[in-house]
């Protein structure tokens, strides 16, 4: 062995072997930071965490709106292989019936990543989710889910595809719904797949806030069907219906016919979706008429025993003809307004000032949004005096030269019947924490005296008399004191009024003596049968009406009607009259209405609910259930109160028929 | 010397050890991704790691004395391997190297290296005086390098043809041939494997993104600037043992040719310069083993094993912190791979024989001149 060469080969390993440790020497300890930098940004990954968006209640704490937690499947057709796609499409296949060449195409057709199945209900995927194949990965995504369907649709609103509000409440609120988005660090591979969660800096999602609307589910519910019957019978365009406490301003009920259905609100047109309570506006015609007469009395330049010369129906006023449809000669402010006479309200208006009149009507809010909590309210119009005619003064007492909106009619009459104060109206009660806790409060909001109280008594006997003996006859239920007003105005049709197309409206209240609700009621274009306002839209009021009496046991009768059995038998799950002591027993046959949401973790008591709203707020618990029978619930295996447990079951007995001794019809 | 060899066992001992738990680290998220099992690659190299550890034993115990009359034989089989190598093996990457004997399915590569410098140690001890001779020393020993090296380069595998002439070359040096025969040759075949390194694509790629990552100041290759961000991210002590992120698929191979890097991640400079420095005792002992064999066959064959080892050491590190372009070399007894294990277990085993049988035959020696002198 030569030394010399030995040593010359170890030397130059050596001088290698340096010149690599120094080499290191400058990766890892002088440019260190510099890698570590590249390393985390690629090893780490920040993904915002979805929070649940808010829920959303009737006043009586039924759940209208929640989250279902869907799971929707994707291929990254980089990633899945021949053999992969194969596996997924005969799998998925198998699962959901369909033909594995369905999947095969579908994978092919994709450019990167597809997906594959959408937003499937996420318990019935277990098995799919534990498919590992190269490629098939799946994702959280929940789904909007309006329980009711059509139910307060133009309330509700929807949310896209995004998850945002796109109208009505789910639009206004959007913020208040949504919540905070949460944060978590997440160390990936390079696949993009999670490998650990950094438990530092996270920050967990925020859920929504629930809303509790004003709106009442069952009069929700009666409005929506009585107007869509209105709308079938008369062949209408469209109905606008309102129901309201003109006591503090409350949306009881507000529906638009047609409807929609919010779980699938891109099947509906935009003229569907549209809020045409808020949205759209006419001229009130007759309907009006309430609103001038009352500035009239208010002010003081007639009152009810006035009487008027109705020149036999053909007034010539200036240069213009104004015509009443029922002539008459002589009459009293009270016949006017019964009868709806223009030539009567055109002569009364001559005695007020426009300048007051004006006052009035904008005191009622005319020409301006009522700031409901909904989107896209428009604010009519309303001329100032300064532009107003020689004719103006006359046309807007009968209603036209102005616009409204129905939302401002219904407004505009609570104002009116309720003693005088305007309200601004609200569809949110409350909005709460998502621990159950208040967040804030929707107090009745006064806006302004407009009337004095005097005037609203007086307004409310006219209006009583319309009903009673006017043109509003078609209103009137027996048991219960109605008041109300009809309108039939012409609609402007390229820019003449038209002679075919009107809209009628009838806005009516009870009981008289103490208004509880207040009903508007609007055909838009009614083509069969009639299209008088006392026609078409007070028996739509009056069967809306009747179903409301019926949902409210506090509601007080006339007392001398209380034994009329047959007069309030109207709804299906009417049940017993007790004739004896006077007192009108509410159905036995509960809804929804009773159970409170406030514990989740209680067994409510079911019996005596549909199917259908059992397994609901079963579902709403996690309760696993069995049904035996049909019909409505009778036994319940876990009593009420019992405090829920993981997996527990529950048998429901059901029954058609007898119940607590009740006779169902 | 009983002592060396000690010190080489245990040291190699060691670095089996320490590439179980790099290999378990550095495999877990590619095994359970592939197989569902993050233990999938591990216990295939644990499997791996104890044949090695019983062939390496084995042969520290076999005189190593009898393969000297055998090293041509073994050198033709081999060669006959390379060829049936290139005949019928299936191609991986572009190159075939692999060669499925059925049961195991191995790089004749590795072999070749082994045999070979055994046949150069037993032709350097042979020829003797005659070594300096070019035609009746010289000439015979380099037309087994270049034939070797050749079916070695076109299968293509650069890397392993051109440290095998590298190898060889060294033997030769240390050997003693004549300088102008050894820089001649040189010359020739440098010319000759450069030419051809250039007309695979395969290997062209790499020299060429080496180059031009050395120019433009980053590493074309993907694959080297992910093993020095690992090396990088791991500072002066490392993220932690088995904390390793770039395993998580960033690295490809993390537990094969790069696993440096997730040693570099894990230990940081204190623990790559550790391991380093133990390549580097194993080295200095082992050449230490080869200076007292007691032949010349012994010597040259000692002193190609460690050379050879830590050669592959050396490179490999240099690989992953992007100071050479990308070769095939494994990093010694650490890296997952059945092949370069086996061949690296036996040939220690060789090395620590010859460092036994030094020491018996000192003491024989002295024991027959004791005899000598009592008669």
């Amino acid at each position: 062995m030569n030394n010399g060469r030995l040593f010359s080969v170890v030397v130059l390993t050596f001088l290698m072997f340096i010149a690599l440790i120094i080499r290191l020497f400058n990766i890892q300890i002088v440019r260190g930071d510099e890698f570590s930098f590249y390393a985390q940004r690629q090893q780490m990954n920040v993904e915002m965490v979805q929070p649940e968006r808010g829920l959303i209640f009737d006043r009586n704490d039924n759940l209208l709106v929640y989250n279902r937690n869907d799971v929707s499947f994707y291929v990254d057709t980089r990633m899945a292989k021949k053999r992969d796609r194969k596996a997924i499409a005969e799998k998925f296949a198998s699962f959901f019936n369909k033909d594995v060449s369905y999947y095969e195409n579908l994978i092919k057709k994709g450019s990167k990543i597809v997906c594959i199945e959408k937003k499937v209900f996420h318990e019935r995927i277990v098995e799919l989710k534990n498919l590992k194949v190269n490629g098939l990965f799946y994702k959280d995504e929940p789904t909007r889910i309006y329980q009711y369907e059509n139910l307060a649709s133009h309330i509700l609103g929807y949310v896209n595809t995004k998850y945002s509000g796109v109208d009505g409440i789910e639009s206004y609120f959007d913020k208040v719904l949504k919540g905070e988005e949460g944060r978590r660090i997440i160390l990936r591979d390079a696949k993009g797949e999670t490998v650990t969660i950094n438990q530092e800096n996270q920050k967990p999602a925020t859920s929504g806030k629930n809303i509790q609307l004003t709106i009442d589910k069952e009069i929700q519910a009666a409005l929506d069907e009585e107007l869509a019957k209105g709308k079938n019978l008369y062949k209408a365009t469209s109905f606008v219906g309102i129901v309201m406490d003109p006591g503090n301003g409350n949306i009881l009920a507000l529906s638009v016919a047609d409807n929609f259905n919010p779980n699938k609100y891109n099947e509906f047109s935009d003229t569907v979706r549209r809020n045409q309570a808020l949205t759209d506006t006419y001229e009130p015609g007759s309907t009006f008429k309430a609103v001038t007469l009352a500035s009239f009395l208010d002010k003081g330049v007639c009152k009810e025993s006035d009487r008027v010369f109705l020149e036999n129906g053909n007034y010539r006023f200036k240069k213009i003809l104004i015509k009443d449809s029922h002539a008459s000669s002589w009459m009293d402010v009270r016949g006017v307004f019964s009868n709806s006479s223009n030539i009567g309200m055109s002569k009364l208006s001559q005695h007020i000032e426009n300048e007051d009149l004006y006052i009035y009507l904008r005191g009622f809010g005319l020409g301006n949004y009522t700031y409901i909590n909904l989107p896209s309210e428009v604010r009519g119009t309303l001329k100032k005096p300064e532009n107003w005619t020689e004719y103006s003064k006359s046309s807007i007492s009968y209603g036209y030269e102005i616009s409204v909106t129905p939302i401002q009619m219904a407004t505009v009459y609570s104002a009116i019947v309720n003693g005088g104060i305007l309200y601004q109206p609200t569809v949110v009660k409350k909005i709460l924490n998502n621990d159950g806790s208040l967040y804030r409060e929707f107090e009745p909001k006064e806006i302004r005296r407009v009337i004095s109280e005097e005037t609203s008594e007086r307004m409310k006997k006219l209006f009583f008399e319309v009903v009673d003996k006017g043109t509003g006859k078609k209103a009137k239920i027996n048991g219960i004191n109605i008041g109300g007003k009809t309108g039939t105005s012409r609609q402007i049709v390229e820019g003449s009024y038209s002679r075919e197309k009107y809209n009628s409206s009838f806005i009516g209240f009870f009981p008289v003596e103490n208004p509880k609700y207040l009903v508007f009621v609007l055909a838009n274009s009614p083509t069969q049968h009639a299209y008088y306002g006392g026609d078409v839209a007070a028996p739509v009021f009056r069967n809306i009406s009747e179903r409301i009496i019926n949902l409210d046991p506090k509601l007080e009768l006339k007392s001398e009607l209380d034994h009329d059995l047959k007069l309030v038998s109207v709804t299906e799950f009417q049940t017993s009259l007790d004739s004896i002591n006077g007192k009108r027993h509410l159905s036995v046959i509960r809804t929804k209405n009773n159970i409170r949401q406030t514990n989740k973790w209680i067994m409510p008591d079911l019996r005596g609910l549909s199917i259908r709203d059992a397994v609901f707020e079963m579902t709403k618990r996690k309760i696993q259930y069995t049904l035996k029978g049909n019909g409505r619930i009778t036994e319940q295996s876990i009593p009420p109160g019992t405090k829920l447990k993981k997996g527990i079951v529950c048998r429901l007995s059901c029954d058609q028929g007898e119940l607590f001794g009740a006779r169902l019809y | 010397m009983k002592k060396h060899s000690l010190i080489v066992f245990l040291a190699v001992f060691f670095l089996i050890l320490f590439g179980l738990y790099l290999v378990l680290s550095a495999s877990s998220t590619y095994s359970s991704v592939k197989f569902e099992d993050q233990f999938q690659l591990f216990n295939s190299h644990l499997l791996k790691a104890l044949g090695g550890l019983f062939f390496l034993i084995v042969f520290a115990f076999i005189p190593y004395e009898i393969y000297k009359s055998n090293t041509k034989l073994f050198l033709v089989i081999v060669i006959f391997l390379l060829i049936a190598t290139l005949v019928i093996s299936t191609q991986v990457k572009g190159a075939k190297r692999w060669l499925d004997l059925g049961i195991i399915n191995f790089q004749p590569s590795d072999l070749a290296k082994i045999a070979l410098m055994m046949h150069l140690a037993y032709l350097v001890e042979m020829k003797d005086e005659l070594l300096r001779d070019f035609k009746l020393g010289f000439i015979p020993m380099i037309i087994w390098i270049f034939l070797t090296a050749f079916l070695i380069l076109i299968q293509p595998n650069i890397s392993s043809g051109l440290i095998l002439v590298v190898l060889s070359f060294a033997i030769l040096y240390v050997g003693g041939v004549r300088l102008s025969h050894l820089f001649g040759s040189i010359a020739i075949a440098g010319t000759a494997v450069a030419s051809l390194a250039m007309v695979f694509t395969h290997s062209r790629g790499r020299i060429v993104g080496f180059w031009e990552g050395l120019t433009s100041g980053e590493s074309a290759n993907l694959q080297v600037q992910q093993a020095i961000i690992g090396l990088g991210s791991g500072g002066m002590t490392g993220v932690g043992l088995g904390h390793s992120s770039q395993r998580n698929l960033f690295l490809p191979e993390a537990y094969g040719d790069f696993i440096f890097a997730i040693l570099g991640e894990e230990t940081g400079f204190m623990g790559a310069v550790l391991i380093l420095f133990v390549y580097l005792i194993i080295f200095v002992v082992g050449l230490l083993i080869a200076k007292n064999a007691k032949d010349k066959f012994g010597q040259m064959l000692g002193f190609g094993i460690v050379l050879s080892f830590f050669l592959s050491a050396l490179i490999n590190a240099s690989v992953a912190s992007g100071m050479v372009p990308t070769t095939g070399l494994p990093l010694p007894f650490i890296s997952y791979g059945g092949t370069s294990m086996t061949i690296l277990c036996i040939s220690f085993g060789i090395l620590i024989n010859i460092g036994l049988r030094s020491q018996k035959l000192k003491k024989e020696t002295e024991q027959s001149e004791v005899s000598a002198i009592q008669i």
